[in-house]
Order: structure tokens, then sequence, then C-alpha cells
């Protein structure tokens, strides 16, 4: 375990940060840049596999600052969206695998464990700590909504192990 | 092989449309490229590669083409973007999903895969997408 700080590559938010603008969405906007500063200053402590989560997230965000990274109209990534997932790593048991990140067409960051065949769980983070997941396990599935309040529902791990438990 | 009028062994000229636009048999085989490398990883083909996009997912009738000529498509599909990799998954894994296949040739070969839960269902979209993922074998195009 060690210390480190959070980083945050240049990815377009920054950019946008020293623009001027006066509407609603300009102030929601700067709320947000806001959100994820105040993220990239915390001092947080982190396993060598969250940081490799990490740094995969970072990637992610710096590639997808703009919109159409899938050449079929695909939102930019959400920086509400990377708040939930890095909450969610924050609060991720240090027993499950890392997740790989990806990004849904509609701006969701998301985390997706793989086991052998037919084996899989996937989360995508909205704003406000909403986690949409969807999950199989050979002929079972599983979806649903849950929310980050005081950590990860317990239901939710239990899930995500059941997905890695067969690898 | 009982494909309507063996339209894909036409390499060369363009195919009819009033054959490709034939429903889609339960053994052909689609793609779907991939011009990110977000949408897949060692593991295989990721459930966001299949997320509907305004309500469908776009994928390509590839049935008895050489690797070659499906590359070739990819490219002349998605030029400012050129394909990664492809998903290829066979149909009747998409009917079996519960999923519509239409075929509108625009451009050749296309089909779109419809049939999703609304937007605000995301939950049923990530069901329908794993499955497809998990369904589907990944082809690298380097």
């Amino acid at each position: 375990m060690m210390t480190a700080l959070v980083p945050f590559p240049e990815s377009g938010y920054e950019a946008a940060a020293g623009s001027k603008g006066f509407s609603a969405e300009a102030a929601i906007i700067r709320e947000q840049i806001d959100a994820l500063k105040e993220a990239r200053s915390r001092a947080v402590t982190l396993d060598t596999g969250d940081r490799e989560t990490l740094r995969r997230m970072n990637e992610v965000a710096a590639e997808c600052g703009k919109g159409d990274w899938d050449a079929e109209g695909a939102a930019a990534l959400s920086p509400a969206s990377f708040l939930t997932a890095r909450r969610f790593l924050d609060a991720l048991p240090a027993s499950l695998r890392n997740p790989e990140v990806s990004l849904d067409p509609d701006g969701e960051m998301v985390f997706e464990w793989t086991g052998r065949a037919r084996q899989a769980f996937s989360i995508s983070f909205g704003a406000g700590g909403k986690l949409t997941y969807a999950g199989l396990f050979g002929p079972s599935t599983t979806h649903g909504v849950e929310y980050i309040t005081y950590g990860i529902p317990r239901e939710l791990v239990a899930k995500i192990q059941r997905a890695c438990a067969t690898r | 092989m009982g494909f309507p009028g063996n339209w894909w062994r036409r390499s060369s000229a363009p195919a009819q449309r009033d054959e490709v636009s034939e429903k889609v048999q339960d053994t052909e085989l689609l793609a779907r490229f991939l011009p990110d490398s977000k949408m897949f990883s060692s593991n295989g083909v990721r459930s966001s590669a299949f997320m509907p996009r305004k309500g469908s997912v776009s994928v390509f009738r590839i049935t008895g083409m050489d690797d070659e000529r499906i590359r070739g498509i990819g490219v002349a599909v998605l030029p400012i973007k050129p394909p990664k990799a492809r998903a290829e998954i066979v149909a009747e894994r998409v009917y079996a999903a519960g999923l519509s296949l239409e075929p509108d040739n625009k451009p050749e070969f296309h089909v779109n895969i419809t049939g999703w839960p609304a937007d605000s269902a995301k939950d049923e979209q990530k069901l329908l997408a794993l499955q497809l993922a998990s369904a589907s074998t990944l082809k690298l195009h380097n």
C-alpha cells in the first residue's frame, strides 16, 4: 500500500475550466470541473491494482474528453460518471480482481470483469453514485440499478465475486 | 447452405439490394467493426461494443467472405477511424437474445440490430450487450 496523489491528465476538462461562460450549463460544467479538481488534489491510499485501474481511467478520460470517440457519435466521458467510478474504486474490496475500464456510447464509464465462458459482470457509472449493472453467470443472468451511499452495496460485491470466481 | 440467392459468393460484383435485404438467416455470420480499443481486450469483446447507438447496433453480413474483404468493408465504412478489430457473431445468437436483425444494405451488407429496450432501461440494454459480447469472437485487424 502507498499514498499517492490522484492524477488526472490533460483531457479537455482543464482547458474548459479556463473558459468564461454565464449560462446555466456553464455553471454546471464549472461545478463538475471543480469537483474533478478536488478529486485530483485529494490524497488517497491505493494499492498497485488500484493504481493500474486509475491509470486506465485517466487514459480513457484523456481519449474521450470529446465525443464521437467510436466514430458512431458516442458522447464524451461524463465528468460526473468519472467521479462515481472513482468513488467506486476507492470502496472496491482489495480481494476483487481489477476491472477492465471502458466507456459506454452515452459517456458513462464502465468497469467490466470477465471470467470463463459466459461469466462476466459490467457496471456503468452514472451521476450521483448511480450504478447500472448486468451480469452473466453461465445460464443465469442479473441486471439492475444500485447506488453508492456509504460504500458498494454488499449484494453487488457478491455478484462481482460470483462472476470472477470460476475464472 | 440455405442462404437466399448465395449473394455472399459474388465477391466483386455489388450484391443486389433485393437479395441482401432479405431476412438474415440464423446461420449467417455478422461482423461488428471495432474502431476503438476500449471496445475489446485480450479477454474478448466488451459489452460497450454492443451497446445501442440511437436504438440500434450496426453490423455487416460477412458469410463466406475472406478476411481481406471483410477488413476492406471495415475501412470503407469507417475511413476516418479504421477498425482495430471486429466482433463476429452468428445471427442465431442475436435472435436468441430476443433482438431483431433489419437489413437495409446502406451501405452494402449493412444490417441493424434492433428491438432494444428503451434508453431508460439501460440495465436491460447492458444485459443484452453483455450476452452478444459473450457470444461473439474477437478478430484483431493488426
